[in-house]
């Protein structure tokens, strides 16, 4: 088993091949060797963390990622299994988290499935629809959205 | 350059310290570093389209001293850019609406959680924004003024510029772009608006197209072949070399980013060697005046 510690200090106690689907937690085991001490995670907390070891302990005996590069997995890893689809369901404060924990903790497959969700968020959004999907001010003069226009009328009679 | 080196070594520590790079294995570390580049490039060029956009001219609106931003882990210089941002604008341009902006800015994205290309790093930021098609980017572009000058985003134009009109068929000659062999991300490629290149092919394609059907079978000497080139979205190695002078001819170079650039492609080693064999088949051709 292996204990760690969130950074609003929760303690989870998980078994050692959910916990090693972070190649960050892996690692540090590998590092500390046999060692009872909980593990810290500074940069999680534990609302996420829980979030994160659900998929963690549902894709524990996945096989593990083909080694080659990211480019090449990412783009094989563009369907979401019904599963990883419902477990994404989340908010979109907690979606962020989410992300920005696979990443930290690095659970590529996770940050795939996160990274990908919000991209099937934004695709086929009008510009003000991207604006209020993520809470963002419209900046632009009326002149410089003319021009914007104007730049992309290329695309347009397609 | 040195600033440069010193975020790159600053962000390789914080990786480090991080835990997540993986340095053992020493059959990954090309592609990271690689990775690395674009990156660095990508965060300063957020500051230096700040620049340009506020209207002064690049040479003189270098930011003073960088180091500031740079000089903590990669956490820090993201979240340092903000401010750098519009510590910059402010002190540039004291235009009144422009300072509005600014405050706005910053009163609301502070720490902004909720838009993707300031939440994430430029590294998860690309890993959404890549999957994107160019529909969705051309959105993207229409968002917000950051949105538009975002080098992640240009990156991703850049990529589907390459996807789309480079000739990655082996039956035909690469592309003969100067120094990185046309599908790296140096400091050039940062430098250049990708979208725009994107649109101008996507014209100029369509402009082929319809004089390729009013006029059937003339002119070239194969037209079937350049036809085929045409819809699949390859360029002849002469259209190439005339958008690429014309980019070289666009792009605006100070001194130090020539010195960087020179730099670079010395250390890369490859680029001296490809230079020195095609450079002279063709006439110094492909030069593009630089070595006058």
């Amino acid at each position: 088993m292996v204990s760690l510690t969130t950074s609003d200090n929760e303690q989870f106690t998980v078994e050692r091949d959910v916990a090693e689907r972070s190649v960050l937690i892996k690692q540090m085991l590998e590092d500390i060797g046999d060692n009872d001490q909980p593990i810290p995670l500074p940069n999680v907390s534990s609302n996420v963390l829980k979030k994160v070891l659900e998929y963690c302990s549902h894709h524990r005996s996945d096989p593990p990622a083909p080694a080659d590069d990211a480019e090449e997995s990412r783009r094989r890893t563009t369907d979401i299994s019904d599963w990883d689809a419902k477990f994404i369901q989340v908010d979109q404060e907690m979606l962020f988290e989410i992300i920005l924990a696979a990443n930290y903790l690095d659970i590529k497959p996770l940050l795939d499935v996160g990274c990908k969700t919000v991209a099937n968020m934004i695709k086929g959004k009008t510009p003000e629809e991207i604006r209020k999907l993520f809470n963002i001010q419209n900046d632009f003069s009326p002149e410089e959205e003319a021009q914007i226009r104007k730049e992309n009328e290329w695309a347009e009679d397609r | 350059m040195s600033n440069l080196l010193q975020s790159v070594l600053s962000s390789r520590l914080a990786n480090a310290t991080l835990g997540g790079s993986s340095s053992e294995s020493s059959s990954e570390s090309p592609a990271k570093e690689g990775l690395n580049d674009w990156e660095q490039v990508d965060t300063d060029e957020e500051l230096v389209a700040v620049q340009s956009a506020t209207g002064t001219p690049l040479e003189r609106s270098r930011p003073a001293s960088p180091t500031r931003a740079h000089s903590s882990s990669r956490l820090a210089v993201e979240t340092d850019t903000t401010d750098f941002d519009s510590d910059t604008a402010s002190s540039s341009k004291p235009s009144s609406r422009l300072r509005n902006d600014v405050s706005k800015k910053r009163s609301s994205a502070k720490r902004s959680k909720t838009d993707p290309l300031r939440a994430f790093t430029s590294e998860i930021a690309q890993h959404i924004f890549l999957q994107l098609p160019v529909e969705s980017l051309l959105s993207c572009s229409g968002v917000s003024k950051r949105w538009r000058r975002s080098a992640t985003l240009n990156y991703c134009w850049y990529r589907h510029y390459q996807h789309a009109f480079s000739a990655t068929d082996s039956s035909l000659p690469a592309l003969p772009a100067w120094g990185s062999g046309g599908a790296k991300w140096t400091r050039r490629e940062s430098k250049t608006d990708w979208k725009t290149q994107f649109g101008r092919q996507k014209r100029i394609e369509a402009r082929d197209a319809a004089r390729a059907e009013s006029l059937p079978g003339s002119g070239t000497t194969t037209p079937s072949r350049t036809q085929k080139m045409q819809d699949a979205g390859i360029l002849t190695t002469h259209e190439a070399r005339m958008q690429q002078w014309k980019q070289e001819e666009e792009a605006q170079w100070t001194k130090q980013e020539m010195r960087d650039y020179y730099k670079a492609g010395a250390k890369g080693g490859k680029f001296k060697g490809k230079r020195e064999k095609g450079g002279v088949k063709t006439g110094a051709a492909g030069d593009g005046g630089l070595w006058e």
